[in-house]
């Protein structure tokens, strides 16, 4: 208990009343929802035909911004002393992205391997050439979808 | 720490040294709760990263957008904002609470509390939605969602068949030797003879039912093999001749929106045969002599058929109509399910639908549960005086309920708008 309230005794001698950023950081948050939500709907009716990459890396990186503001405002890890914070929360992060470029050669580039056969078989059509299974190609394309699937974390 | 100090006072040995270790400069709640929140990193970025890279990795164009899925994304927008301002609110109870203005706390944590409730109604109405047009969670195998009239599609219509025939009045196969010895038994009736010419009835009607689609349905599977692609596929459509799988197809023909004007065409022609064949029977009837008993009874037997069979097609004449106008590839399944024919029930086809809806329950559904477990951890303190003394534990269910936000703040995008 002693414990306790030495703490939140610590507490009040560094933090001060937040309620004005926390009122700004709301209002980001809604403006960043707005822009995502208008970008959801202009690729919804066309606009960025044929430039889905750009909307959709608008999207994540406004949601990157959104997640930034919300851990280091409203979780105030922004006003939290010592190394801890890093500690719990980086070696976290590259484990879940290293796990998820981990996944990338067989299942986000599942189609780039596939024979002429599997092809055939394909319940729908495979709109992008394929890839013969021979060789290593890397073409421009393969490379797009890559990053895409990859650099957003 | 202190309990450590404390016993080695009791013992009063004093030979210990003791070290001034200092701890984290926050409370052991915190830290907790941090190490979870570390460790619920770890979970969501992987699901949400494994999401990414199958949407990114599917063969362009062949990914479902949200709204061939039915997905709403002012729903999402709506749920969005309710979240945002949840997590403001939470803020505003901590200041509060740290304070010690225990009665805006408590409002600001009946805000924060209604708006979680409401963001799992949104989700439950989105639920329902999914489920009603054939999107379910599928456990293990290939869910209902097929891609395109295909082998798997086929197989999958084999196996239900199956199932169906099971709870059908009698098998569907071997029908004929059944039929003839029935029909030797009503030549010599009897008391025994009369359930079985009973059974028999039924049987009829529901080959019959059956019958109804089975007119057209080669062509069909003709129609279909004009536009698989890959001959393959075409030969194993035309090597499946089952007529349980080919009346089964053209059920589910409704579901396809893109198959309508043929179902239009085949309704045209049947109905034709239907009045026609009407008329015939009608002629026959009143031609008979008054004696002629069992010759009477088979004609108003085929004429009941054929009745029903004119009433199925003026229903299904609305189905197309209704399907047309409003939602292509939605309605069928629930009139299928009405006329108990649940059995043959398949969801509409969608190009990687299956991995969609897989991933779609998964990551929002583990989203929900976290958002259940984040009401529950602020039901309590709804019965508190939120004063100073409870400004720790707003602060960390504060920072769990804001992380619950976080991992919205990405699903959001990433399934209602990409």
């Amino acid at each position: 208990m002693s414990d306790h309230e030495q703490n939140s005794e610590n507490h009040d001698d560094h933090e001060h009343d937040h309620g004005r950023i926390y009122i700004q950081v709301f209002i980001g948050l809604l403006i960043c929802t707005g822009i995502s939500a208008g970008i959801g709907w202009m690729i919804s009716k066309g606009m960025f035909e044929g430039k889905e990459l750009l909307g959709w890396g608008i999207m994540l990186s406004v949601s990157c911004v959104k997640a930034l503001l919300v851990i280091s405002f409203f979780m105030h890890l922004k006003w939290e002393k010592g190394l801890w914070k890093w500690v719990l929360t980086i070696p976290a992060s590259i484990m879940s992205l290293f796990l998820m470029l981990m996944l990338v050669p067989d299942i986000g580039r599942r189609t780039h391997y596939y024979t002429d056969e599997r092809l055939d078989r394909a319940a729908y059509e495979i709109v992008e050439p394929a890839v013969p299974v021979t060789g290593l190609q890397d073409s421009a394309h393969d490379d797009e979808h890559a990053d895409s699937a990859t650099h957003e974390h | 720490m202190s309990e450590h100090e404390q016993h080695q006072d009791d013992g009063h040995h004093g030979h210990v040294d003791l070290v001034y270790q200092e701890a984290l400069p926050i409370n052991n709640g915190k830290v907790i709760l941090w190490l979870f929140l570390s460790t619920e990193i770890m979970f969501f970025a992987a699901l949400i990263g494994t999401y990414i890279v199958l949407r990114f990795g599917a063969p362009a164009g062949t990914w479902p957008r949200p709204h061939d899925v039915h997905v709403d994304e002012l729903l999402g927008t709506i749920n969005t904002f309710i979240l945002i301002f949840s997590s403001f609110t939470v803020v505003l109870t901590f200041e509060a609470a740290k304070k010690n203005l225990a009665a805006k706390a408590k409002m600001y944590l009946t805000v924060t509390f209604l708006c979680g409730c409401a963001f799992l109604g949104i989700k439950m109405y989105e639920y329902s939605s999914k489920f009603a047009h054939g999107i379910h969670p599928q456990p293990g195998g290939r869910s209902l969602l097929h891609e395109q009239a295909d082998v798997y599609y086929l197989a999958r219509l084999k196996d239900q068949i199956a199932e169906y025939s099971k709870g059908a009045v009698l098998p569907l196969a071997g029908s004929k030797a059944e039929d003839s010895a029935t029909e030797q038994a009503d030549k010599v009736p009897d008391d025994k003879s009369v359930s079985i010419a009973n059974k028999s009835t039924m049987k009829v009607e529901t080959q019959a039912m059956l019958e109804e689609f089975l007119h057209g349905s080669l062509q069909w599977a003709e129609y279909v093999i004009g536009r698989v692609p890959n001959t393959q596929s075409a030969a194993n459509i035309a090597g499946l001749n089952h007529r349980d799988v080919l009346i089964s197809v053209s059920q589910d023909v409704y579901a396809l929106p893109r198959y309508a004007g043929y179902i239009l065409h085949l309704r045209e022609s049947e109905t034709a045969y239907l009045s026609r064949r009407i008329d015939e029977v009608k002629v026959e009837q009143s031609q008979l002599e008054p004696a002629a008993g069992e010759t009477a009874t088979s004609l108003d037997f085929e004429m009941k058929l054929l009745a029903a069979r004119q009433a199925y097609w003026s229903r299904q004449h609305s189905a197309v109509h209704d399907e047309e106008h409003a939602h292509p590839g939605g309605g069928i399944n629930q009139k299928l399910h009405e006329e108990q024919h649940a059995g043959l029930i398949l969801a509409m086809h969608i190009p990687s639908g299956n991995m969609w809806s897989s991933t779609y329950f998964l990551l929002t559904g583990f989203h929900a549960l976290h958002v259940i477990v984040g009401l529950i951890a602020f039901g309590f303190p709804l019965a508190w005086t939120l004063d100073k003394k409870r400004a720790n534990y707003i602060e960390n269910t504060g920072l769990y309920w804001h992380f619950v936000d976080l991992v919205w703040i990405f699903l959001f995008p990433l399934f209602y708008l990409f």
